[in-house]
């Protein structure tokens, strides 16, 4: 038994309160709900708003070079930061004030600065859950943990997306804004709920090894000397590679193939496997923590180049939403067993959230290449073409999956 | 002396500002005098002849809410011939651009505010080639 486990013996902590379980599913559930109307709805609104495409691309494209400079730092801050609950109140704050300034005074250097207050705050939020979930439950029980909140969060996605869609569509976009910036009270509520003292600010960085001499965090370069989560940032941005750019182009496809229910058909290919997220996740959970985290991270890795190869052979609108479930499978596991394989990987270190800073870049990076790739193959070769393109990329992904990634669950867990 | 060269664009803005917030016709197409040495502005349409299309909704013949203008596209001469709207998706996912010629575009008033129109049908809209910024395909209405 290594020295850091005596030492939390040692200190046995009593079981989180039931208050603040609670408090954490509606937090994340309301955490969903605010990131929403964010993404590229944002370029939606601006166009109401009669900007120009120029403009509203240099928003975006700033937004993301920020978003990856933004989420090292982020974790770093998380893991700094003696209480995660005050971090997460913070960020909450953040974006609700960037919904409000959005929505009121959609000029650019107002938009500028919400959105760079938006990604400065999503990167704190991010690690700042999984820091929350960590502290407030243990390594021990964390993968279940992990599998409820990604229920909630795959529940406020689908309600959200429902919701914010409908209004943006009978209300008006500005409306969207205005109910995010609303909706950041009741996730502040909800972080209220979950007590103080029920989330151990140690734990929630992953721990301090005891035999470490200084008794500090460890440096950043003994956190990228480990394998597994060098290969898992790498897996994790083919992943984002391969993903990214899949939704928007089934949702362009649909839209070209269907007619009368091409809305309808869109709103089906996001929250269909949202739904599949909020009902295997929890089983998810429990799962890692039974059969180790490879065998289901493989499948996780595995279903998107299946979904990626049947998007390439299929032209019906309505297989194209069956074949959007198998996502939610993705979803699932990438939701789950992310963030436990760097508990695993990153326990008695102290730096949980840093390494979730380093995944979140790795995600960022691929996402936007993502983009850009898959828009060059649909222009010049079609949307066939681009789809087994992203799949050749899930594909490599799970290949160095299998070949690399180490089981991190450790032996007496 | 460096200093002063830096203000001087700041300080033309300045005055356009200046001017537009003490003349009610500056910017409009009133034809009153702007500013006094000024050329007059030369009245040519009414204001409630024109209207501003960036970001308006347009829609067809039979069906509502089709889609909303994002750009225009001008020839050499600097007369417009294409207009490109956006459409479909959902919360901003899987929308679609296409250019469509700008003489099949028009404003129709049903009442209080004057609507766009575009004289295509929806299906010929959805099935349009994908406007590309780089090389624009342009929709043609069909005469028939």
């Amino acid at each position: 038994m290594r020295d850091w486990e005596a030492k939390q013996e040692a200190h046995p902590t009593k079981a989180p309160s039931r208050a603040s379980q609670r408090g954490l599913d509606w937090f994340t559930f309301f955490v969903a709900d605010i990131q929403t109307g964010f993404g590229p709805f944002l370029s939606v609104y601006l166009t109401t708003q009669k900007w120009t495409q120029v403009d509203i691309g240099l928003v975006l494209s700033l937004g993301s070079i920020a978003s990856l400079l933004g989420q090292v730092p982020g974790g770093w801050l998380v893991d700094w930061a003696r209480s995660k609950q005050r971090a997460a109140a913070f960020a909450i704050i953040g974006i609700g004030v960037s919904a409000f300034l959005i929505a009121v005074a959609p000029i650019f250097a107002t938009i500028v600065a919400a959105k760079l207050l938006h990604v400065a705050s999503s990167s704190v939020l991010g690690p700042a859950v999984a820091a929350i979930t960590l502290g407030l439950v243990g390594h021990a029980a964390v993968g279940p943990r992990l599998g409820r909140n990604a229920r909630f969060a795959a529940i406020g996605n689908g309600l959200a997306a429902g919701v914010m869609g409908a209004c943006g569509y009978f209300v008006s976009a500005q409306a969207v804004f205005l109910v995010t910036a609303v909706l950041a009270i009741p996730a502040l509520l909800a972080l209220s709920r979950i007590r103080a003292v029920d989330v151990d600010p140690v734990r929630a960085d992953g721990g301090i090894d005891a035999c470490a001499a200084s008794q500090r965090a460890a440096g950043i370069g003994r956190l990228l000397r480990s394998r597994a989560l060098c290969v898992l940032a790498a897996c994790v941005l083919l992943f984002h590679l391969a993903n990214a750019a899949m939704l928007p182009l089934v949702g362009s496809d649909v839209t070209m193939r269907s007619s009368q229910w091409a809305t309808a058909l869109v709103a089906a290919c996001i929250i269909a496997p949202q739904l599949v997220v909020a009902s295997i996740s929890p089983a998810v959970g429990r799962l890692a923590q039974s059969w180790g985290r490879r065998p289901l991270l493989l499948m996780g890795f595995a279903a998107l180049p299946l979904r990626g190869a049947l998007l390439a052979c299929t032209n019906d609108p309505y297989m194209i939403v069956a074949v959007q479930a198998l996502d939610g499978i993705s979803g699932a596991v990438l939701g789950v067993l992310v963030p436990l394989a760097l508990a695993d990987v990153t326990r008695g270190t102290g730096r949980f959230n840093l390494a979730q800073g380093i995944v979140g870049c790795a995600t960022g990076i691929g996402a936007t290449l993502s983009t850009i790739g898959a828009g060059y193959l649909a222009d010049h070769f079609g949307t066939a073409t681009a789809f087994a393109g992203l799949a050749a990329a899930a594909a490599f992904a799970f290949v160095l999956l299998l070949g690399m990634m180490p089981e991190t669950k450790p032996a007496d867990a | 002396m460096r200093n002063s060269r830096r203000l001087a664009p700041v300080l033309v803005l300045f005055l356009i500002g200046e001017i537009a917030a003490v003349s009610p016709s500056f910017g409009q197409t009133r034809g009153e005098p702007a500013v006094q040495g000024a050329e007059p502005l030369t009245p040519f349409l009414k204001r409630n002849q024109l209207e501003s299309v960036l970001g308006r909704e347009v829609r067809t013949r039979a069906e509502k809410d089709v889609g909303r203008i994002i750009d225009l596209l001008a020839d050499r001469h600097g007369r417009v011939q294409a207009a490109v709207i956006e459409f479909g998706g959902f919360l901003g996912i899987g929308t679609r651009k296409i250019a469509v010629e700008w003489s099949a575009v028009s404003f129709e008033s049903d009442g209080k505010q004057p609507v766009l129109i575009v004289d295509l049908t929806r299906d010929q809209l959805r099935a349009a080639p994908e406007y590309k910024g780089s090389e624009p395909a342009v929709v043609r209405r069909a005469f028939d």
